[in-house]
């Protein structure tokens, strides 16, 4: 058993770190916040050129082939700058789908281009629901003379209109098994019947309601097999909610690490506020969180790569993470005072995007729903000795 | 990163899971420290252990050990293994002896000492107990006012230790000492080890909320040589430090708490009330996967430690103030949600006709208590985290 990073890994982790501290002040996210699309371009142009856009693609598609753990631990340096894009939708959920289900024809026309910076997908994937499962999607896609016909809206789409493709996930089959009968299809982004509501989220990010009415498709646009998306959507989600475990880690870190050193510095009652016992205890109870849950995050990642099966340890992570990160932001923000509550706060971006995330890819409740069902329903005893596995 | 045992390491552990089934008499399952009417039954067990060479797995050769080439791990693995049984006083005891007080011994003992100690230790003939706590003197240690005098070839060693558990069934006790005249707080400490049965020494049985027994050790001018000096004189303090670490480590260890609770969770999964199965409630199934992903993260940092003190000369401090500090923070809790969701039945008591898991946790509600508060609590642990790991400033001299 080993909890240590490789020497790769720790190498491609401080040239991160380098790279977005020197690029990402704290100062300098918060005025991206008033860019129209929500994200630094010129920093998107150099994630491309640092390889990042293709990381998890094989090196055949211009990639570097990274596991997900990997990916976990770029996430969380980008997480401890609080950086703003459209990486989740764009390179770990809509762009992977293609890796894992399109086409040659597709993968040679897109994935290059996304791993450029020159090609931006958005994902809509969930409903009114807001939860990442199957049942959630109600839109459908009825075949018409050789080419597909959508109705229906996705809600929560991040980067709708940012985006110049969008991968879609559709009902073409009522099956009685709501993980039968989903299709993907790809999608211009402005093709006629497609209908944009602008959505402002806590985050700041950019989302947008996307009504579909009637809007037209090829035959040749459905990514995999119809009828079977979920075989590959399910894998993606997975493991797009174990990597997004890393920048919820490095966001619930960066607040910690303010509220640490501002409790060193800020003086009442004579002394720093970081002597008095009852801000320690908030403080350690904290740390040891954020550190549990970087681990439940890591080892979440580390069972896909390993193929061993992960539903429960990526859910126990999604939801732990979900709390520690939102506890954390909060109690940085808490220990600023009334400074934290101004939106000029240097605690505000992570407030916000921890609970962003917490909510994004299923909230706490919707992980702790399959947790319930993977420890209750189904018998688990057993499984550490066929695995070897030390966390029993 | 892997978070797989070694082939070596999996084969010990299946090996010892084993050994269990077959040997671990049943009398003493179930129990949070061992009772003195299981004691003999208690050390028989631990002796088939001993034979197999298993108390010393780590040690040097020299000392009745296996020289540590086994698996660095197999410490871990075996007090792992004896929890997942439902033995958790057996972990408690085997952790004294071994992990405590056998390593620290071997870090800083005198070479006559490990000599004289050791090897009856890895062959499970001796018992001890901790005795560092005083009527006036709980989370602050530093304050301890029992004394050691210097007489020549011996010291004389005087007053009163509290919540000296199995102090009773002890052969010695590991007593933290002011053993220099005149010193105040953390200097002028030593760690002497003092015959339970030497005269001098009165011990007094007395009872927590759950029935488990706990010890008043009063010491009158007891004689003690001093070649039962651990370590260096006047440096107990930092000896203690280490030992504590180690202690909250493995007594502390946070299966403790993932296995009884996953032991709960297998009976709600098949747990009927007037023919409704528990497992199809929604409140019951949300409530108990809320409290598997908390008790996750604590299995996760037991982990991280474990891996880590494979390396034998790192102490995991924070890791292991941050188990036993969560594992505190979840005593009532997971008691309470474990009581509530048996309703009742979950107050019915060891023994009793019907009790659910023979009243495991009706105990355990009374055992909860003695979490807070025990190898530091919840604060104490706190504190080591913000000062030690986060470097905020000390609120204590």
């Amino acid at each position: 058993m080993d909890v240590r990073l490789t020497d790769e890994q720790q190498m491609m982790v401080d040239s991160a770190r380098e790279f977005l501290q020197a690029t990402c002040p704290l100062a300098t996210v918060r005025q991206w916040e008033h860019l129209p699309d929500g994200y630094p371009a010129q920093i998107w142009a150099r994630m491309a050129e640092m390889g990042w856009l293709g990381a998890v693609y094989p090196e055949s598609y211009g990639g570097m082939g990274l596991t997900n753990l990997d990916m976990t631990l770029l996430m969380r340096e980008m997480g401890r700058v609080a950086l703003p894009g459209p990486f989740l939708s764009t390179v770990l959920l809509a762009s992977r789908a293609v890796l894992e289900g399109g086409t040659e024809a597709q993968k040679a026309a897109l994935l290059p281009r996304i791993a450029a910076g020159e090609l931006l997908l958005s994902f809509a994937f969930v409903e009114e629901s807001a939860r990442p499962e199957a049942a959630t999607v109600r839109t459908t896609a009825r075949l018409d003379h050789g080419s597909y016909v959508l109705n229906g809206t996705k809600h929560f789409v991040a980067f709708a209109e940012q985006a110049d493709r969008m991968l879609v996930v559709v009902r073409t089959r009522e099956a009685g098994d709501p993980e039968h009968g989903l299709t993907m299809f790809l999608l211009d982004a402005r093709a006629p019947g497609i209908e944009h509501v602008s959505l402002g989220t806590l985050a700041l990010q950019p989302e947008a309601k996307v009504l579909l009415h009637d809007v037209r498709v090829d035959a040749a646009d459905v990514v995999g097999r119809v009828d079977h998306a979920w075989e590959i959507l399910d894998p993606v989600l997975q493991a797009a909610t174990a990597i997004v475990c890393g920048y919820m880690t490095g966001i619930a870190e960066a607040a910690h690490e303010l509220g640490v050193s501002y409790s060193k510095e800020r003086v009442q009652y004579g002394q720093p506020i970081g002597a008095f016992q009852a801000i320690q205890n908030y403080l350690a109870t904290a740390w040891a969180k954020n550190t549990m849950g970087e681990y439940l995050g890591y080892y979440a990642a580390w069972l896909i790569d390993q193929g061993i099966p992960s539903r429960e340890a990526v859910s126990t992570a999604k939801a732990f993470v979900g709390y520690a990160a939102v506890e954390s932001t909060q109690l940085a923000t808490q220990l600023h005072g009334g400074l934290g509550a101004t939106v000029d706060a240097r605690t505000t971006p992570f407030l916000r995007w921890a609970k962003q995330l917490q909510q994004t890819l299923g909230n706490c409740q919707y992980h702790e729903k399959v947790v319930a069902a993977e420890i209750l329903d189904r018998d688990p005893s057993g499984f550490d000795e066929k695995h070897a596995l030390a966390l029993v | 990163m892997d978070f797989r045992y070694t082939p070596d390491e999996q084969q010990f552990r299946l090996e010892v899971r084993r050994f269990i089934a077959e040997h671990c008499p049943r009398e003493i399952r179930g129990f949070h420290e061992i009772h003195a009417e299981h004691v003999a039954l208690e050390m028989a067990f631990l002796k088939k252990m001993a034979e197999r060479g298993w108390l010393g797995a780590a040690f040097p050769r020299e000392y009745g050990g296996l020289g540590g080439e086994r698996a660095p791990m197999a410490e871990y693995i075996l007090i792992d293994e004896l929890h997942h049984a439902d033995l958790e006083g057996v972990a408690v005891t085997l952790t004294y002896i071994v992990g405590i007080i056998g390593n620290t011994l071997l870090q800083v003992g005198s070479a006559d000492l490990k000599q004289e100690f050791l090897p009856r230790m890895l062959n499970a003939e001796l018992r001890f107990a901790i005795a560092y706590s005083e009527p006036d003197s709980g989370n602050d240690i530093a304050s301890i006012r029992t004394r050691a005098v210097d007489d020549g070839e011996d010291f004389l060693i005087s007053g009163q230790k509290r919540f000296i558990t199995c102090a009773d069934t002890s052969d010695y006790l590991w007593t933290l000492v002011r053993s220099e005249a005149g010193s105040s707080r953390h200097k002028g400490l030593s760690i002497v080890l003092v015959p339970s049965r030497q005269p001098g020494v009165t011990i007094q049985v007395f009872e927590m909320m759950n029935g488990i027994q706990t010890c008043e050790v009063y010491l009158d001018e007891v004689r003690v040589p001093k070649r039962y000096l651990v370590g260096v004189r006047g440096h107990g303090w930092q000896h203690l430090m280490e030992a504590l670490a180690r202690e909250r480590m493995t007594m502390i260890n946070f299966k403790a708490v993932s296995e009884p609770f996953e032991r709960f969770v297998q009976w709600v999964r098949v747990a009927e009330m007037d023919g409704e199965r528990l497992a199809s409630d929604p409140v019951v199934r949300q409530s108990i996967a809320n409290m598997h992903v908390k008790i996750a993260g604590g299995k996760m940092m037991q982990l991280i430690a474990g891996a880590r003190t494979a390396d034998k000369n790192y102490v995991p401090t924070l890791e292991a103030a941050a188990c036993k500090m969560y594992r505190a923070m979840l005593s009532w809790e997971k008691a309470t949600l474990a009581m509530d969701i048996m309703r009742s039945h979950g107050l019915l008591t060891v023994d009793t006709p019907g009790a659910p898991l023979n009243g495991w946790w009706a105990a355990e509600y009374g055992w909860a208590g003695h979490e807070l508060s025990g190898a530091g609590g919840m604060d104490l642990n706190r504190k080591i985290i913000a000062q030690q790991g986060l470097n905020l400033p000390r609120w204590s001299n």
